[in-house]
């Protein structure tokens, strides 16, 4: 009979609007590598940040080896034995690896001086265990993202974990990094070391999983032995059946094409082309960090391009900054609302009015009757819920904020629409208005432009629909070809 | 951390807290000033309150309101100036260099002011360009403008005969002897300003910058054009303070502007502009520049000593500041 080291029973953890933990209920054996997948926003993180302390559940609880804890901070986890090895790098740049690995914990001398020997002796003692070509006195900042994913596992291994959670190790290393990676999980799996293991990448479920653990919607699906399993059933699993109203987009009409992007290349995208026509949504979907946002942000002048045209109603255009992309006639419903998005600090008019504010002024002042009138109708035309223009937006539920976010956009009456993630974070009912709202614009002529990481939506909505993978456009879907299944199967390819 | 989730509901809380107490904050300045005036007409009633002692006052708190003024518009677009006191002594001595050649107040006036802004103008460029923090950029050129004011004054105080009697009459004269008219400009100056900060577009960028500038620069607003400005209007107002400074003197000391010091910063602050910029109102630095101002007048009054002085007023300025600020926790 295996030994259960963890269980989390029945965890709940909702944020305003999401239900982000529905009664999740996971078993962790000792010496076993537990995989989670699931797509963006299936509660994977989220899950992760309770076991680590650094969310507090709502409700249920966590059991380690017998015995019912409260991991109210991340120092409580560590204490536990329960480390995390983040997908980002988190260790301090300008320090060894020695002292990253026992920061915080250094070997004192007397006078309480750092005993450097001791602490590059117990690291290199670390090194050796493992087998790693590393030495104590490297500084992490010249460690590629691999080499820090090992400094981190052999930090959490000298706190004495007992259980590693390895989020999105693979993200941004190369394969043969990741054998070593795995190698290294395979050695630890002997001496009785669990393992959580999150990725997206399901070849890699294959290769080092015991069992495997899908996620949808906050939920857990399914766990099962990974011999039970094929690469098709856990796709099938992440995808679930409930969608949401069809719009049917084959029924709006198309006109000429009104944004076309040839051959997009920067540091982030690689030979992007395509085209959207006037009245139809096109979708772009892909896991984070596939170069949805940054394709978008490159054509809008925010990024810089380094080779590729862009034409406007057949016409090439030079699009150098925001500016310049407002003036073509584009307008970009930003992911991130409150940094990117919206003046805080400010009411809801001045956000509303803001881009137009040239058309509103005479010598410079601005008519205020006209620019409240503006406001007023905004406001009712999208039903923004506020006590009074003058509100401070900050104050605004998050479906309102994107609203005005969107109310400032459609103000400059743009022919071509850029939405980033317009439903992220914001309610169900708001969601269904904006999908409503979208729909309405296309039908009224708009080229529409939408990243979502919400497979549903962009299936719901979508005319077309591209496919992004590291920074490439690797699947132009048609039609009937719109399924979760094509997209996620696409999204997630390896090499593509 | 470890208390995201607790931290967020506590952000609630002090939301829902700040928003009925709003009112208040926006008037804390104001209250503290009115209550400064009740201590000190309780300490010493009849000096304090005297026609005499109110327009000194006056006359005191008028450089440093052309300075602080310039300075608001600046701290509003989320930046900082503190080449200012530099500008000042700077265009002091200039104003006296050009009368003692005996220039033409006009063009003296012209040269001094543009000079002023192109000081500003340097200051906005090298920020946008670099993108470097404005603090260092305008700390640098505070000591530049430090040297130029030595350079133009030849290391000296400078002196000038037959100087035009406009210049003796401009920070002099008082209204029915009582109202400095110097002070009489600055308050049109500040309503001016008010009205160009609250509604007219320029005015409405710079209170955006300060907010948020990734919003302006993707909503297609000219960002280094907005900050440029904000910096080139400090250096004219602190131009105007320059040839206030040489009309109360009367003559061109390259250390002038040293006297102002960090008041110029405190002035806007204590009037309940932000220093993270996007908030704040134009009208309240003169609350500022009369807090500072009265407890200047009042520690003379009553005669401490010039240490005892400048430990008392740090005090001050800092309690006001807390009192103006919103907690953050």
């Amino acid at each position: 009979m295996e030994e259960t080291v963890l269980i989390a029973e029945n965890i709940c953890k909702s944020f305003p609007g999401v239900n982000a933990l529905d009664n999740v209920n996971i078993e962790l054996f000792k010496g076993e590598v537990l995989c989670i997948a699931g797509e963006n926003g299936a509660g994977k993180s989220t899950f992760v940040k309770i076991l680590s302390g650094v969310l507090q559940p709502d409700k249920g609880k966590i059991i380690l080896n017998g015995n019912k804890i409260e991991i109210k901070n991340p120092l409580i986890a560590l204490n536990n034995g329960l480390s995390v090895v983040y997908q980002e790098h988190k260790l301090i740049n300008n320090l060894t690896i020695a002292e990253n690995i026992f920061f915080g914990r250094f070997p004192h001398k007397a006078m309480g001086f750092i005993d450097f020997d001791k602490l590059n002796q117990n690291t290199l003692q670390l090194i050796r265990e493992l087998d790693i070509e590393l030495s104590p006195k490297m500084l992490a900042g010249d460690l590629t993202t691999a080499q820090s994913h090992l400094v981190e596992i052999m930090k959490a291994l000298s706190i004495g974990a007992n259980i590693l959670i390895l989020d999105e190790p693979s993200a941004s290393i190369n394969e043969s990094e990741l054998n070593k990676i795995f190698d290294i999980i395979k050695k630890l799996k002997k001496e009785g070391k669990s393992f959580i293991y999150i990725s997206h990448r399901l070849e890699e479920l294959f290769q080092i999983g015991d069992r495997v653990a899908v996620f949808k919607d906050g939920r857990v699906v399914g766990v099962e032995h990974v011999s039970k399993l094929t690469s098709d059933r856990i796709i099938r699993m992440m995808v679930g059946r409930d969608i949401i109203s069809n719009f049917d987009p084959q029924s709006r009409k198309f006109d000429k094409e009104a944004l076309k992007v040839h051959e997009l290349t920067n540091d982030r995208v690689k030979n992007c082309s395509f085209y959207i026509r006037e009245g139809e949504v096109v979708g772009f979907a892909g896991l984070v960090g596939s170069g949805r946002s940054e394709l978008a942000e490159s054509i809008f002048g925010y990024r810089k391009i380094s080779s590729g045209k862009i034409f406007i109603d057949g016409n090439e255009v030079n699009i150098k900054k925001p500016y310049n992309a407002i003036f073509c006639g584009m307008g970009f419903v930003t992911e991130d609302r409150l940094n990117t998005g919206l003046i805080l600090s400010l009411s809801v008019g001045i956000n509303i009015t803001f881009i137009i504010l040239s058309k509103l002024t005479k010598l410079g002042f601005i008519r205020s009757k006209r620019e409240n009138q503006i406001i007023n109708n905004s406001i009712q035309n999208l039903r923004i819920k506020v006590q009074s223009y003058k509100q401070e937006v900050q104050y605004l539920s998050g479906g309102n904020q994107q609203k005005v976010v969107l109310a400032k956009w459609l103000l400059t009456k743009s022919k071509i629409l850029i939405f980033d993630e317009p439903t992220k974070g914001i309610d169900i009912g708001a969601k269904e208005e904006f999908y409503k709202i979208i729909d309405n614009l296309a039908r009224q002529g708009m080229a529409i432009m939408m990243i979502s990481s919400d497979i549903r939506e962009i299936i719901s909505l979508s005319n077309r629909v591209y496919v992004m993978n590291d920074g490439r456009i690797v699947k132009e879907l048609n039609g009937d070809f719109i399924t979760e299944e094509n997209i996620v199967k696409y999204a997630i390819k390896e090499g593509a | 951390m470890a208390e995201t989730s607790d931290n967020r509901k506590n952000n609630d809380t002090s939301v829902m807290i700040f928003k009925g107490k709003r009112l208040i904050v926006n008037l804390t300045p104001m209250i503290g000033l009115i209550g400064l005036i009740i201590i000190c007409s309780l300490i010493v009633p009849k000096l304090f309150m005297s026609l005499s002692n109110w327009s000194n006052i006056l006359r005191q708190v008028t450089i440093l309101g052309f300075a602080a003024l310039g300075m608001t518009i600046v701290i509003l677009t989320g930046n900082i100036d503190l080449s200012v006191i530099g500008n000042v002594s700077m265009t002091t001595c200039l104003a006296a260099i050009l009368l003692q050649h005996n220039w033409n107040l006009i063009p003296t006036f012209a040269i001094v002011i543009l000079a002023g802004a192109f000081i500003g103008l340097i200051n906005g460029l090298i920020i946008s360009f670099w993108k470097i923090e404005s603090f260092v950029v305008t700390m640098g050129m505070q000591v530049i403008c430090f040297g130029l004011a030595q350079y133009i004054s030849g290391g000296r105080t400078i002196i000038i005969q037959n100087l035009n009697p406009f210049m003796i009459e401009l920070a002099s004269y008082r209204i029915a002897n009582i109202i400095p008219g110097m002070f009489v400009i600055l308050i049109i100056f500040y309503i001016i300003l008010w009205i160009f900060t609250r509604n007219t577009k320029l005015g409405r960028y710079i209170y955006a910058l300060g907010g948020n500038e990734e919003v302006c620069y993707i909503s297609g607003v000219n960002v280094t054009f907005v900050r440029t400005t904000a910096y080139i209007i400090s250096g004219i107002f602190a131009a105007i303070a320059g040839i206030f400074t040489f009309s109360r003197s009367l003559c061109g000391d390259p250390t002038a502007g040293s006297s102002l010091g960090m008041y110029v910063i405190a002035a806007v602050v204590i009037g309940g502009t932000k220093m993270s910029g996007g908030r704040g109102n134009v009208l309240f630095t003169i609350i500022g520049i009369f807090v500072i101002g009265i407890i200047n007048n009042m520690l003379n009054l009553i005669g401490f000593k010039y240490y005892a002085q400048q430990i008392i007023q740090g005090i001050i300025i800092i309690s006001a500041v807390i009192a103006g600020s919103q907690k953050r926790r």
